[in-house]
């Protein structure tokens, strides 16, 4: 085959990866699972250096690092708004991945083996969920670097000198700084393949930093939670997508598939003749590889997870289909590598469509328009439901009508449904006027509220006669109508509004922020 | 025998139909997509054009029951191509919504012929294929068909191929066929869709001046170029334009029946309800993410990114046409390469200008708002992606004529089918039952009241018009004889009317006039060639021909009459501009007609 030029190729792979990233050019936020969360996580950051406590819902080794922080930082204070300033690096994200990947397979296997890997990788089901769906920025960028960790250790293996094994730890550290949790579990993927492959293991010497860093996640310990989200296999094949954030349970509306076309391309590939036997084992060391990390995605791994202890690493359990993923790109890729007339253009722009198609249909993300405040309000529920905004209309005082208009946000499921009370009180606290109802009139509960949507909600109460003439302050908060229980905000269980409300923006104060 | 008929036949001509059978498979389904954007306005179009028609008029320009009834020069402005091949369907015995889906599939087959026509010499049979799949399902084009039910562009789509292929040969193999193909090919472009030719002539003057060079670079290099060689290479330049040239004459001339009196009269037509409210285009611009995105829509577009409908480039031919920068190498000869870049070049202007950055250029250049809409500059992008993605299969190794090798005949066919299947979900129609009823006068009222911001008026017009006394007759089934205002006849002795006939363009009435202080006034909007006559009572003579005023807000015709009985003559007839367009397009058409007769008696007597 002619030579094209060398950066033929890459340019092919990011104008393709545009498909990946344009949603994000869509103005407004995705609506995920994370809600606003990366937005305030940055904001807190920029202003006072640290993480709000509203953002830290998983375990240390589980959270987004600090990588996609200081990027967003850095378009921050090149004049982005906080909106974009997360959706910039996450685009970059989708671009990245592929790109390293080609990086990585371009001068082993033949650039459009590389191509096709790099095409499948950008388009993995996968990536796609965790970008638009689970949402969070950590996550996306571990997916991005894991390539870049792979070919900086594949090269380090391959010529150990101090230079390469510098850049090899960088390589890893950077994707440690982008999710710690799934840092280390690359590391040991990585060094199970390192010493079956190279039987040297100083190989491994660049993923010495990942043990002592293990160690620390698992004192830190994981969360009962992680153990309510394994995949059911058939979730692992099926075609369902949906823009829905994952739940516990077997009715999980969030998609897991490894994919049709990576799965039919790295199935394929086991059929080409690979080119040596070395080559062959490469391939089923892949898809050992594949086979092992669904199979910890599944139920029946749930007590080698809790003996281990190694959930502490991650959030969820599905999360190792990144690795999973990053091997059926692998594989893909290897067709192309061993059945040479599939690397002609023609055939190669079929494969490369195929992986595109398959996934196109997903790449239309829920959004919202709603304009991201700097800061929530208040959170309800330790991280249930946050306050984005309200307004008011009418007056306070006797015989009035008072109207509020309040957008909530859902950061996680509930199996509740709650009620929200506003009450009217004088400095005796004596309501003078109040209404209890459930979000829309009943309309919209909160046990069906799906973390990350907007939910924009109107109450009213009429202020009675007999009051005094001012000196009223509005309250507002959930409670569980069965038991009167009301949901925690901060160290109470109600939000105090100022009335009017006040202007907007409101920032972190830094005594809120975790330092 | 068989043989000799299946080696004549061009196995991906079939193919190109074959896959365009699964684009145009909606259209197959009994109903129409009645709630598509255009989808009236097409049929009753239609309806209107038949009535001229059936009345012997063979250039329609006044639609006498557009705007209530008050009349419309509608195909005076409106290019009518589609509308003489829907008129064909029509009295074939296809009813006006079969004919109109007639023509839009008739539309799309011919898209993919043209690009396939268009593509195969410079690329080869395969990519030729592969490009007229990809234009005949870029999501674009559906669009056009399935969502606005735009018949004229659509049309205009189906003709731009053709037209880029006949320019195209005019270049490279300059022969009478070629430049009376792109002649043809070009007013058949300006009778399909004036807006169309309008945004296409640019992108096809920059083309054609890009081969010129391209081809005058090849056999005088630029390179070597000098003071001494600037007079014969003007003269090359000369040589290499003037076939081109030629077939935008022939076009031009072929069209002038159409586009000098579009141009000339043109302004008498009121047009600020097209260009305001939801017509402004800054509403209209496509953002970014839009060009890939998969959301597919019946709705309409507003301001904002949540459009109700889609403005995707196309995944397939997007990727291929992405893809295609790793065979632009492989492109078997500096005319295709240079027909690639082209396209290149071409897409991201056409990309650029629905985007929001082009909003500028739109402010600044008063051109570019011919559009009306930024997306559709997407017309002029979909050739161009086509191209792009056919080119992924463009190789070096054997001349066009040949036979390619099995394998990238198979990778064209496959290659085709996942275009088919990238597009496929979008490849639907809303069939709908017409609210307004069956095709009819009276549906025509009901359509036209719902979608009053399209009532059509002239500039005489300063008040558009709701409803009109005609449209309550047409409403109850009645017919209309006449369209004298008797309101405006007083009620006493001074005058006295009776219509004695009218047709579409034309009404005659008898009038009896006690002083020279009287006048008629008729239901209809003035015009330029709208003319009255006094003539004789018993010999019908001209005796005069009498002014024309308008009155009243809606500018209806009034005609003042002479004292004593006289018959008046209302009649709409030719102006200049419109007799200077039939004549040129004749004469055109006549010296076309010659040439090739001379053309082929000299072949013939070559040959003998």
């Amino acid at each position: 085959m002619r030579d094209n030029g060398k950066l033929v190729y890459p340019l092919v792979v990011v104008l393709l990866a545009l498909f990946s990233a344009a949603p994000l050019a869509r103005p407004g936020f995705p609506q995920t699972a994370a809600g606003f969360r990366p937005i305030w996580a940055l904001e807190a950051f920029v202003h006072c250096g640290g993480w709000p406590a509203v953002a830290e819902s998983a375990g240390p080794a589980a959270r987004d690092g600090l990588l996609p922080l200081f990027l967003s930082a850095l378009a921050r204070w090149a004049g982005a708004s906080a909106g974009d300033a997360v959706k910039w690096p996450l685009a970059l994200t989708a671009v990245l991945g592929g790109l390293f990947l080609y990086g990585w397979l371009a001068g082993r296997w033949g650039r459009p083996a590389a191509l096709l890997a790099a095409v499948v990788y950008t388009f993995l089901p996968y990536r796609l969920a965790v970008t638009y769906v689970a949402g969070g920025v950590g996550e996306p960028w571990a997916l991005a670097l894991y390539p870049l960790a792979g070919w900086t250790l594949h090269r380090f293996a391959q010529r150990p000198r101090l230079s390469s094994g510098v850049i090899a730890l960088a390589g890893w550290g950077l994707l440690a700084l982008s999710h710690l949790g799934l840092a280390v579990w690359f590391a040991l993927f990585a060094a199970g393949v390192l010493l079956w492959r190279y039987r040297r293991p100083r190989a491994l010497l660049p993923l010495l930093p990942a043990l002592p860093l293990a160690v620390w996640s698992l004192l830190a310990g994981g969360t009962e939670r992680f153990f309510d989200h394994f995949v059911y296999p058939y979730q692992l094949f099926s075609a369902a997508w949906s823009t829905v954030p994952s739940s516990a349970g077997w009715k999980d509306e969030m998609s897991f598939q490894l994919g049709i076309a990576p799965l039919a391309l790295a199935g394929l590939s086991l059929f080409a003749e690979a080119r040596t036997r070395k080559a062959r084992h490469t391939q089923l060391a892949l898809l050992f590889g594949v086979i092992i990390c669904c199979l910890l995605t599944l139920p029946v791994s749930a007590s080698l997870w809790r003996v281990s202890g190694l959930h502490a690493l991650l959030a969820y359990p599905w999360q190792l289909l990144g690795l999973a993923g990053l091997a059926l790109a692998l594989l893909a890729g290897t067709l192309v590598r061993d059945v040479p007339a599939l690397a002609r253009v023609p055939w190669l722009a079929g494969l490369v469509l195929v992986a595109l198609l398959a996934v196109y249909p997903y790449l239309q993300p829920a959004w919202t328009d709603v304009p991201p405040p700097e800061r929530p309000l208040a959170v309800f529920g330790g991280d249930a439901i946050a306050l984005l905004d309200y307004s008011f209309t009418g007056e306070l005082a006797p015989g009035r009508d008072v109207s509020l208009t309040v957008t909530w946000q859902a950061l996680d499921w509930m199996d509740t449904d709650y009620t929200v009370f506003v009450q009217a009180l004088d400095a005796g606290n004596t309501i003078w006027g109040q209404q209890d109802i459930q979000p829309r009139g009943g309309e919209s509960p909160t046990s069906a509220w799906i973390p990350g949507q907007i939910i924009t909600d109107a109450y009213s109460f009429h202020m009675k006669e007999e009051g005094p003439p001012a000196g009223y302050r509005v309250i507002m908060g959930f409670y569980n109508a069965q038991t009167g229980e009301r949901l925690p905000v901060g160290k109470g269980d109600h939000v105090e509004l100022t009335f009017p409300r006040p202007a907007y923006p409101l920032p972190w104060t830094c005594a809120e922020v975790g330092q | 025998m068989h043989k000799r008929i299946w080696s004549a036949v061009d196995v991906y001509i079939l193919l190109v139909v074959l896959a365009g059978l699964f684009a145009i498979g909606p259209l197959l389904l009994p109903g129409y997509f009645w709630g598509a954007h255009d989808a009236r306005h097409s049929v009753y179009f239609l309806f209107e054009f038949d009535r001229s028609i059936q009345e012997g008029i063979w250039y329609p320009r006044w639609s006498p029951d557009f705007a209530f009834g008050y009349g419309y020069p509608f195909f005076n402005i409106y290019a009518p191509l589609a509308f003489y091949i829907g008129e064909g369907f029509h009295l074939l015995g296809l009813g006006f919504e079969d004919a109109v889906k007639a023509v839009f599939g008739l539309a799309l087959m011919l898209s993919g012929l043209g690009m396939y026509g268009f593509l195969r010499r410079p690329l080869g049979r395969p990519a030729a294929l592969l490009g007229a799949v990809a234009y005949m399902y870029v999501p674009y084009h559906l669009f056009d068909m399935y969502v606005r039910a735009a018949l004229a562009e659509s049309l205009a789509l189906a003709v731009i191929p053709w037209v880029l292929w006949g320019f195209h040969e005019t270049v490279w193999r300059p022969r009478f066929a070629g430049v009376a193909g792109a002649g043809v090919a070009y007013a058949a472009l300006m009778l399909s869709s004036n807006l169309i030719t309008l945004l296409f002539t640019p992108l096809l003057a920059v083309y054609l001046a890009v081969m010129v060079i391209s081809r005058l670079n090849d056999e005088q290099p630029l390179r070597g170029f000098s003071k001494e060689s600037l007079l014969p290479a003007c003269g090359h330049l000369l040589h290499r334009a003037i076939p081109p040239l030629i077939a935008l004459g022939i076009g031009l001339g072929l069209s002038a029946i159409f586009w000098v009196p579009a141009v000339l009269e043109n302004r008498y037509v009121r047009a600020d309800q097209w260009l305001a409210g939801s017509y402004d285009y800054h509403d209209d611009f496509v953002y970014f993410f839009q060009l890939f995105s998969p959301f597919w829509g019946f709705g309409v577009s507003g301001a904002g990114p949540d459009d109700g409908v889609g403005f995707q480039l196309g995944a397939a031919s997007l990727a291929l046409a992405f893809l295609s920068l790793l065979a632009w190498r492989r492109l078997r000869s500096p005319e295709a390469r240079r027909l690639w870049a082209f396209a290149w070049v071409g897409l991201a202007g056409a990309v650029f200008m629905a985007l929001p950055p082009a909003v500028t250029v739109w402010e600044r250049v008063s051109f570019t708002r011919y559009a009306q809409f930024p997306w559709r500059y997407f017309s002029l992008a979909a050739p161009l992606l086509a191209l792009l993605a056919g080119a992924v299969l463009a190789e070096p190794e054997e001349p066009a004529e040949e036979r390619a090798p099995w394998s990238r005949q198979l990778a064209a066919v496959l290659l085709a089918g996942l275009v088919i299947w990238g597009s496929y979900p979008y490849v639907r129609a809303e069939i709908r039952e017409p609210k307004e009823g069956p095709v009819s006068l009276a549906g025509l009222m009901r359509f036209q009241r719902t979608a009053n911001e399209m009532t059509g008026s002239t500039i005489w017009t300063k008040e558009i018009p709701q409803w009109s006394p005609m449209a309550d007759l047409f409403i109850n089934g009645q017919d209309i004889t006449t369209r004298v205002d008797y309101s405006w006849v007083p009620q006493n002795e001074i005058l006295a009317v009776d219509a004695r006939g009218m047709t579409t363009i034309s009404e005659k009435v008898w009038v009896w006039a006690a002083d020279d202080q009287q006048s008629v006034r008729f239901y209809r909007f003035y015009y330029p060639g709208w003319k009255a006559y006094i003539l004789d009572e018993h010999t019908e003579e001209v005796i005069a021909e009498a002014p024309i005023y308008t009155t009243g807000p809606q500018g209806l015709i009034t005609v003042p009459v002479p004292q004593g009985r006289h018959l008046l003559l209302l009649r709409f007839e030719d102006t200049p501009p419109r007799r200077a367009g039939q004549a040129l397009s004749a004469i055109t058409l006549l010296g076309l007609v010659l040439t090739a007769l001379a053309r082929w008696r000299l072949v013939r007597g070559r040959a003998g």
